[in-house]
């Protein structure tokens, strides 16, 4: 007995002395080689031009001018798209010009002061930008000049996100978005989210959160921090609630934090499928059902502050459940996958 | 019908007690008989005829028993029950892994893949344990070593008795038959009875079923993405994890045997102590390895046959013994692993390690959790893999603090479980259990697993692959 206690005490201590010291000893643990990520990306970036063909084009070129190019890309986009949820710089511009101009001169501001990361990440990711949208540019580098913004309030498509674009985006989920601040390689990203979260049970209690904030409830977290991208996947836990009353809750979550981040954009992020296996466990929790909320959120993105992001295009098999190797357990990702899902992420950015 | 379920524990097991203590002696068998009926019938409601199976396989063998006895040629009619009860269990576990190595090993051949199909059956629960007793009744009734069971209610009732049915303590038919026709209980062995179960209960809900959540979240993660020290917890926790399912349930098979009368052989002695491999399955599963034992090992010679003899017999028998375990080339790896590393000791260090037993435990407390991984991982890729991140080779997109966060939530069981798993606990029973100090530790775990079956967490049964 004193044997097995002797030997047993010295496992341990040659284990703590290890686990201490193991990061010097082993450092091999590969992550993603940089040089891979753009190859990765136009792999990405090439399934989805095939999957969304460009409806429209851009007829105007842009003039040199900045508020020119705004209102001129605003009417054609006003045009196109007739809303009278307008692009404020139309609407501000005939109200009160020098207000919106200097408004929509921070936002150039904003964009130009990254032109090299703009510039190279269009190079790479051109075809990136016929997505969601559905407005397709020619090649940029002709039509617009480096200070002229690609983007402008109201026209929103998707780039690759610069390296800081993550340090005042929040994420809110459940446990497959606490394994995406784990593995996903979001740098400097806040992350509200807990296992076993849902909308029923987001604004009650304390949640640990990252970026040295600690337990604080929801309220007081949208409400004390600044946040201009809020990403949210939410719905798996609460999919055998009703299914109405679950949506309501949605649409009121992305008012709530409209209220209180009233410049950011908010990405509704579809829930990720279970593997076909597991799906077929259960009547109340599988993929029709996941489906079918996650069409119903969709329809709350206005494609100009709040879009849809859904990720299952890279899992997915045939029968539109989450392939099989993206899963130990049938229902979260792989490290490895996680890591794939941050890296797409990335390239679905709203400057 | 799983032990630790509300079903069981609030429905079937009172009811079940209250009849079979008030019916006449004479007819205890037949209760016995008739609510394992009931479990069985339970548990494999969706496949109604391996109820049938059952039924007919004890019929079969029961005639095949008085066929043995009483014929000239009793060799003749062994050799038909042989055939018929492992063919069964052949057919609904191993066939399809024999059709995908047929399979294979025809694609290598220019004539091309025979491409057979795949039957795809489900495995009845509890094959491969009645059928090592339903074997063992045979072979002792042609051995002579016990008299043929004449009455069929009696033989049904050792076969199908719900304690050891589903995945208890394989109970050899001479070591129970005295007791089969003539037993008694009193309130000691009612008592000791459910302290045994109630103990076996613990271990299972409160130990083994908490510490699945950190296999789960091993597999959840991806095994070339843990961290080096997430990978070692890992298959600590596996292995304790798999080691106080076991146990649990075999607690609990003897003790509901106790309750009734009988007493089932006890199927674990402190395992994770043991100096050596050889040791290892001589306190592991003790049942199978004595039914392997007298049924194979003997038979063939033992090791009164000169080493190389005793090497193959060594070999056969590991090799049968995984392959009881499942069907699958990871298993067939596991016997290999198994018999190698027993031949080895046998031959070569098993005396050292028993003469200076710091060795021996360190020996084993790397061996055995590593030997589970090829018992828990189907994948040779997989099983690749994690060795390799045991090692700190090849990961690939670690969240390194992943032990820390894991480790928080699992340490106390782990620890709990450490300590358990040596003679500490039995010495702490030891010392309690004739003070009254026992009722209310008993009442605790009673009441903790009720609260964790009702918070109605999950609950993976590894051994009900069986």
């Amino acid at each position: 007995m004193k044997k097995f206690a002797l030997s047993l005490i010295s496992i341990i201590l040659t284990a703590a002395f290890f686990v201490t010291g193991y990061r010097y000893i082993f450092p091999s643990t590969r992550i993603m080689a940089l040089e891979d990520i753009p190859q990765r990306l136009s792999e990405l970036a090439e399934s989805e031009t095939d999957a969304q063909p460009a409806t429209q084009e851009l007829s105007t070129a842009g003039t040199t001018a900045v508020s020119a190019a705004t209102a001129t890309e605003a009417e054609t986009e006003a045009q196109a798209e007739s809303t009278t949820v307008a692009v404020p710089a139309t609407v501000a511009e005939t109200a009160a010009p020098s207000e919106t101009q200097t408004e929509a001169e921070t936002a150039v501001k904003t964009t130009t002061e990254k032109p090299t990361e703009t510039e190279t990440a269009k190079s790479s990711t051109t075809e990136a930008e016929s997505s969601s949208t559905g407005l397709s540019f020619p090649s940029l580098d002709s039509i617009f000049d480096m200070s002229i913004p690609s983007v402008t309030p109201g026209i929103r498509t998707f780039r690759q996100a610069p390296d800081d674009y993550f340090e005042d985006a929040l994420f809110i989920g459940d446990s497959r978005t606490e394994e995406l601040m784990e593995y996903g390689n979001l740098p400097g990203a806040t992350f509200f989210c807990k296992v076993g979260m849902s909308l029923y049970n987001m604004h009650k209690g304390t949640v640990k959160v990252n970026n040295g904030i600690g337990s604080v409830s929801f309220d007081s977290l949208i409400n004390n921090h600044r946040f201009r991208k809020v990403y949210i996947m939410l719905g798996v836990n609460e999919i055998g609630y009703a299914r109405q009353q679950t949506v309501n809750k949605y649409k009121a979550l992305i008012d709530e934090i409209k209220a209180a981040q009233p410049n950011s954009v908010i990405f509704i992020e579809a829930n990720i499928h279970l593997t076909a296996k597991e799906s077929a466990k259960s009547s109340e929790i599988n993929n029709k059902e996941i489906d079918d909320f996650n069409n119903k959120i969709s329809q709350f993105a206005d494609k100009k502050t709040v879009f849809y992001l859904d990720v299952n295009e890279i899992f997915d098999d045939d029968s539109g459940a989450l392939r099989s190797e993206c899963s130990g357990d049938g229902t979260h990702l792989k490290a490895k996958y996680t890591r794939e899902w941050g890296e797409w992420l990335k390239t679905k950015a709203i400057l | 019908m799983v032990f630790s379920s509300f079903p069981f524990l609030i429905w079937f097991l009172p009811f079940f007690l209250a009849i079979y203590h008030t019916a006449p002696v004479k007819t205890h068998n037949f209760v016995l008989l008739l609510f394992s009926l009931v479990f069985y019938a339970y548990g494999c409601s969706e496949h109604p005829l391996y109820f049938l199976l059952l039924v007919c396989s004890v019929f079969l063998n029961w005639v095949l028993g008085l066929l043995i006895s009483k014929s000239k040629v009793k060799k003749f009619w062994l050799l038909i029950g042989l055939i018929l009860d492992f063919g069964f269990l052949f057919v609904f576990k191993y066939l399809d892994f024999a059709i995908s190595g047929v399979n294979r090993i025809s694609s290598f051949f220019a004539s091309g893949s025979l491409n057979l199909y795949h039957l795809n059956l489900v495995l009845p629960i509890g094959i491969s344990f009645f059928t090592f007793q339903i074997v063992s009744y045979l072979i002792d009734v042609y051995r002579g070593t016990v008299p043929v069971e004449k009455n069929i209610i009696d033989l049904g009732a050792y076969i199908i008795a719900f304690p050891q049915l589903i995945a208890g303590p394989i109970v050899k038919y001479g070591e129970i038959y005295t007791k089969l026709h003539d037993r008694f209980v009193n309130k000691e062995y009612i008592f000791r009875g459910i302290e045994l179960f109630i103990f076996g209960l613990g271990f299972k809900v409160l130990l083994a079923n908490r510490l699945a959540g950190l296999w789960t979240e091993v597999s959840k993660i991806g095994y070339s993405s843990l961290s080096v020290p997430m990978a070692w917890m890992g298959i600590f926790g596996y292995s304790l994890q798999l080691y106080f399912d076991f146990y649990g349930y075999s607690l609990m098979a003897i003790g509901l045997g106790k309750m009734l009368g009988f007493d089932i052989p006890e199927n674990f002695r402190t395992p994770y102590v043991s100096l050596t491999m050889t040791e290892f399955w001589t306190r592991w599963h003790i049942t199978l390895g004595s039914w392997f034992r007298e049924y194979v090992y003997i038979p063939l010679g033992g090791n009164r046959k000169g080493n190389a003899r005793t090497f193959l017999n060594l070999f056969t028998v590991w090799m049968l013994t995984a392959i009881w375990h499942g069907a699958g080339v990871n298993f067939l790896l596991w016997g290999l692993f198994l018999a190698l590393i027993i031949i080895a000791e046998k031959a070569v260090y098993g005396k050292f390690l028993e003469r200076h037993s710091v060795f021996g435990h360190i020996y084993m407390i790397i061996l055995i959790p590593v030997s589970w991984l090829l018992f828990a991982l189907d994948s040779m890729g997989d099983i690749k893999d994690y060795l390799c991140r045991l090692v700190g080779a090849g990961g690939e997109y670690v969240f390194a603090e992943d032990w820390l966060k894991n480790g928080k939530l699992y340490l106390p069981f782990l620890v709990i479980g450490v300590i358990l798993a040596t003679p500490v606990g039995k010495k702490i029973y030891e010392r309690i259990k004739s003070k009254p100090v026992i009722i209310p530790v008993l009442i605790a775990i009673t009441a903790g697993t009720f609260y964790c079956l009702y918070k109605g967490l999950n609950d993976p049964f590894m051994y009900f692959r069986f």
